[in-house]
C-alpha cells in the first residue's frame, strides 16, 4: 500500500517552530488526543514516549527521530509528522531534523514495522529527505512521499547494514585484524575486485589459527602452566592471506528475503552476521543486533 | 563360470579401489555386495548369514565403550603423567608414550589410540623445542605393534579369533610374546636411532614439568566408572573361554554396563560413537568374500597354495608370515585378512583343524606388523600423519615409511623367528 494511505494529512507540521524534542511530541499527542478515545491521559502517553526513547536508538540516518510507543487497549496505527524550521538538539546533543512520532498497538508490530522502514528509507535518500524537509506545507510532503510504499512485508534491505565494509582474498590478516579492530565489527565478508561475495571471515575464524591443531583435539590445555596465546598468529599476521582463513559463504540472504528466514538461519545455523547478496554482488549485511534493534526494540 | 568371473573381476576390482582410495572403501564393498546379490552370485539370506556379527557386536562395543571412557581425560592424563615420570627427558618420553601407545592399542581401537595420545605427543614435543616428526612417527608404530598382542587389539585379530574360534587367552599365549619382543627390540631401535638427536636444555624438561596433570581429568566421577569398565571387560575377555562366552558378549555386556554407569544415559550420543562406516564396512566385506566361497574360488586358490607349499606347514607358516606383511604394507590388512580366512579353513579341512593353528598366529602377525610397512600400511599411520600435517608438520610417504619399513623388517624377521622355534622346533 501506499505510505501516503497511512498518514493523516491534518497531523503533518511542516515549517514548525519547535524548538524541543517534548514540544514535538506534545504537538502531535494534542492532535490524537482530539481523534481517538483512549483510556490513557496524554501525560501518561508522553511519559511512554519519553521512557521508551530513553533506550535510546530511535534517531535514524540524517537526523530523522521516531519517537514512539505502544499503547493498551489501542488498536490502529498513528503518525505524526514535525518537521522544525530549525533543528532541535536533544539533551544528549544529537541533531534532529525531522520527527516522525509513532502510537501504534501493544503487540502487533507488522504494519508498524513496515511504515517505519519505509521512513527509514526516506531518511536514506538523501536527495528525498531534504526535499521533504523542506516542504513548504502538508501538501508538499504528501507530494514528496506519494511514490513511497509500505511493503506488504519487512524484508532483509529494511534492516541491513548498507555499507558494507570487505576484504579482498589476497589481503592479510594484518590488513583484517587492523579493519575488525578499527570498526569495532566482529565479521566482513570477502569479496572479489567486482564486490562479488566470495567467501566470509569473522574474529573466530582469526582465533582459530592461534589455536593449533593438535590443541583443539586435546580439547583442554590447562594442565599447561604457560602457553603463549596466539604466538604463531602474530609472528604470520603479515604473511597469511585472508583466503587462508575465509570460509565459504554457505547461507546468504537476499534483499528480499523475510525477518522470518533471516532469524531461521541465524538460529539454526547459530550464526551472527549473514551477507546480504544481490545478482552475486555483496549489497549488505544483517547482524543478530539488527534483529534485536530493528525488530524486537524497533 | 560367468558368474566366477564377474564375482573375481569385482572383487579385484574392490580390493583396487579400496587400496588406491579412490572411492570410500564402505561405499565400495557394499557396491560389491549389492551387485553379487543383484546378479544372483549370492542370496540375500545367504549374504546375510555370512555376516559374522561376533565381529560387528565386539566392535560396537569396544566402539562405545571407548567413545564414553575418552571424555574423560583418562588417556591425557595418562599420557602427560607419563611425560613428567620420564622428567621431561626427551628420549625417555618418546619411548615411554610409544609403550604406554602399545598397551592402550592392545586393549582398544589403534586408530582411536594414535586420536588420543599424538596431539598430546605434538604437545610436548613442541613445549621441549623438537620437531613433533619422531613422535608421531614412533606412536603409529608402537600402536600396531601394540595391537598385535591381543583379540581385541586390531581388527584382523578380531576376525581370525571370531572365525577360527580362538580365545582371548589363545591371543596372550600365542601372539602376545611375538608382540612383546617386538616391541622390546622397537624400543631399542628408536632409542638407538633418536638418543642423540633429541636433547633439550634443562629449562625444557622444567616446563614438562610444570605440567599439571590432575588439570586434565575433565571428569572424575566417569573416570573412575570407566577405569572400572575397562579393566572389569578385559578381565571378561581373558576368561570368556573359561565361561564359554563369545568377545562380542563380553564387549556389549562392558558397553551397556558403562552406559548404565553414566548419570544422564544419553543413548543417542553413545550410538554416535559408533563408527558406522567402518561397522558396514565390514558387513560388505564378509558378502564380498563369501561369494567367493560359494563359487569355490576359495577352494581352488587353497589347492593352489598346497601345491606351492607342498602341505610343508612350517614352510607355509613362514611363507605366510612374509606375504601377509608384506602384502598389509600397501593394501588394507582389513580385507585381506578377510579374504584369507576362508582360505586358510580350507587348508585347514585338508590338514586337520588344529594342525593348522600356526597359520593363524602367522596370518595375524604378518598382517598387523605389515602394517607399519609403508605410510598406507595402517590406518594408524595414515591418521597419524594427517593430525601431523593438520598441526603444520608434514610427515611424507618415503619420511614414514624409512622407519617402517625398517621395523616391519625386524619385526617380521622376529616373528619368523618366533614361529619357528614355538611351533616347528
Amino acid at each position: 500500500m501506499k505510505l501516503i494511505s497511512i498518514l493523516d494529512r491534518d497531523c503533518i507540521y511542516t515549517q514548525s517552530p519547535v524548538t524541543t524534542k517534548e514540544e514535538a511530541i506534545d504537538l502531535v499527542l494534542h492532535q490524537f488526543a482530539a481523534r481517538y478515545k483512549v483510556k490513557q491521559q496524554t501525560t501518561e502517553m508522553k511519559h511512554a514516549i519519553l521512557e521508551r526513547e530513553k533506550l535510546g536508538g530511535t534517531l535514524l540516518e540524517n537526523g530523522m527521530a521516531v519517537p514512539h510507543a505502544r499503547l493498551e487497549g489501542f488498536n490502529d496505527l498513528f503518525i505524526g509528522i514535525v518537521i522544525p524550521q530549525n533543528p532541535v538538539t536533544d539533551e544528549s546533543g544529537a541533531v534532529i531534523t525531522s520527527f516522525i512520532v509513532f502510537l501504534t498497538t501493544k503487540s502487533g508490530t507488522s504494519l508498524y514495522l513496515k511504515t517505519l522502514a519505509a521512513f527509514a528509507r526516506v531518511g536514506m535518500n538523501t536527495a528525498l529527505y531534504s526535499r521533504f524537509l523542506s516542504s513548504p506545507d502538508r501538501d508538499a510532503v504528501i507530494e514528496t512521499l506519494k511514490d513511497l510504499y509500505v511493503e506488504k512485508e519487512l524484508t532483509v534491505k529494511d534492516i541491513m547494514s548498507p555499507e558494507v565494509l570487505s576484504v579482498k582474498p589476497g589481503q592479510t590478516i594484518k590488513d583484517l585484524i587492523n579493519l575488525l579492530y578499527k570498526h569495532r565489527i566482529s565479521y566482513v565478508p570477502v569479496v572479489n575486485d567486482g564486490k562479488e561475495l566470495i567467501g566470509e571471515v569473522n574474529i573466530n575464524d582469526l582465533l582459530k589459527i592461534g589455536i593449533p591443531n593438535y590443541a583443539v583435539m586435546i580439547g583442554k590445555l590447562d594442565f599447561l602452566s604457560h602457553f603463549e596465546p596466539f604466538e604463531e598468529l602474530l609472528n604470520n599476521e603479515d604473511k597469511i592471506p585472508v583466503s587462508h582463513i575465509m570460509r565459504k559463504a554457505d547461507s546468504t540472504l537476499l534483499p528480499g528475503t523475510t525477518i522470518i528466514e533471516t532469524a531461521l538461519l541465524m538460529t539454526k545455523f547459530n550464526r551472527r552476521h549473514l551477507p546480504v547478496v544481490e545478482n552475486g554482488k555483496i549489497v549488505g549485511v544483517v547482524s543478530f543486533m539488527d534483529l534485536l534493534s530493528k525488530v524486537l526494540r524497533a | 563360470m560367468v558368474h566366477i568371473i564377474l564375482a573375481v573381476v569385482i572383487f579385484v576390482l574392490a580390493f583396487v579401489v579400496i587400496s588406491f582410495e579412490w572411492m570410500n572403501k564402505t561405499i565400495i564393498v557394499l557396491l560389491g555386495a549389492v551387485v553379487y546379490l543383484l546378479t544372483g552370485i549370492l542370496s540375500q539370506h545367504r549374504a546375510f548369514e555370512s555376516v559374522d556379527w561376533n565381529v560387528i557386536f565386539l566392535l560396537v562395543g569396544m566402539m562405545i565403550i571407548v567413545g564414553i571412557s575418552r571424555e574423560s581425560g583418562m588417556f591425557q592424563y595418562i599420557a602427560v603423567k607419563a611425560a613428567k615420570i620420564a622428567k621431561g627427558e626427551p628420549i625417555r618420553i618418546l619411548l615411554l608414550l610409544s609403550v604406554i601407545t602399545a598397551i592402550i592399542s592392545a586393549v582398544l581401537d589403534n586408530v582411536t589410540t594414535i586420536l588420543i595420545i599424538t596431539p598430546v605427543s605434538i604437545l610436548i614435543a613442541i613445549e621441549l623445542g623438537l620437531s613433533p616428526v619422531p613422535f608421531i612417527i614412533s606412536n603409529a608404530i608402537a600402536s600396531n605393534i601394540g595391537g598385535t598382542a591381543t583379540l581385541i587389539g586390531d581388527p584382523p585379530n578380531i576376525l581370525i579369533g571370531s572365525a577360527a574360534g580362538f580365545s582371548f587367552a589363545d591371543f596372550i599365549v600365542n601372539v602376545a610374546p611375538a608382540a612383546g619382543i617386538a616391541l622390546a627390540v622397537y624400543a631399542l631401535v628408536f632409542y638407538l636411532l633418536f638418543r642423540k638427536k633429541l636433547k633439550v636444555s634443562r629449562e625444557q624438561k622444567a616446563r614438562i614439568m610444570d605440567f599439571d596433570e590432575m588439570k586434565t581429568i575433565t571428569d572424575r566421577g566417569l573416570l573412575i566408572k570407566s577405569v572400572s569398565v575397562i579393566v572389569l571387560t578385559v578381565v571378561g575377555f581373558t576368561l570368556h573361554g573359561v565361561f564359554h562366552l563369545e568377545p562380542a558378549t563380553i564387549a556389549i555386556a562392558g558397553a551397556v554396563l558403562l552406559m548404565i554407569l553414566t548419570r544422564e544415559h544419553d543413548v543417542d550420543r553413545f550410538f554416535k560413537e559408533v563408527e558406522w562406516g567402518t561397522i558396514f564396512f565390514f558387513i560388505g566385506l564378509f558378502i564380498l568374500v563369501e561369494g567367493l566361497v560359494e563359487l569355490g574360488v576359495v577352494e581352488f586358490l587353497a589347492a593352489k597354495s598346497l601345491e606351492i607349499t607342498k602341505g610343508d606347514l612350517g614352510r607355509t607358516s613362514i611363507l605366510l608370515l612374509w606375504v601377509s606383511g608384506v602384502f598389509s604394507a600397501f593394501v588394507d590388512n582389513i580385507p585381506y585378512v578377510a579374504t584369507m580366512i576362508p582360505l586358510i579353513k580350507n587348508i585347514g579341512q585338508q590338514m586337520g583343524e588344529h594342525a593348522i593353528d600356526p597359520l593363524w598366529w602367522s596370518l595375524s602377525l604378518g598382517a598387523c606388523f605389515g602394517g607399519n610397512g609403508t605410510l598406507i600400511g595402517a590406518s594408524a599411520n595414515v591418521v597419524g600423519a594427517g593430525i601431523a600435517q593438520k598441526s603444520g608438520y608434514n610427515i611424507s610417504f618415503l619420511e614414514f615409511t624409512k622407519y617402517g619399513a625398517l621395523m616391519t623388517v625386524i619385526t617380521l624377521v622376529i616373528a619368523s623367528g618366533y614361529m619357528y622355534l614355538r611351533y616347528f622346533l
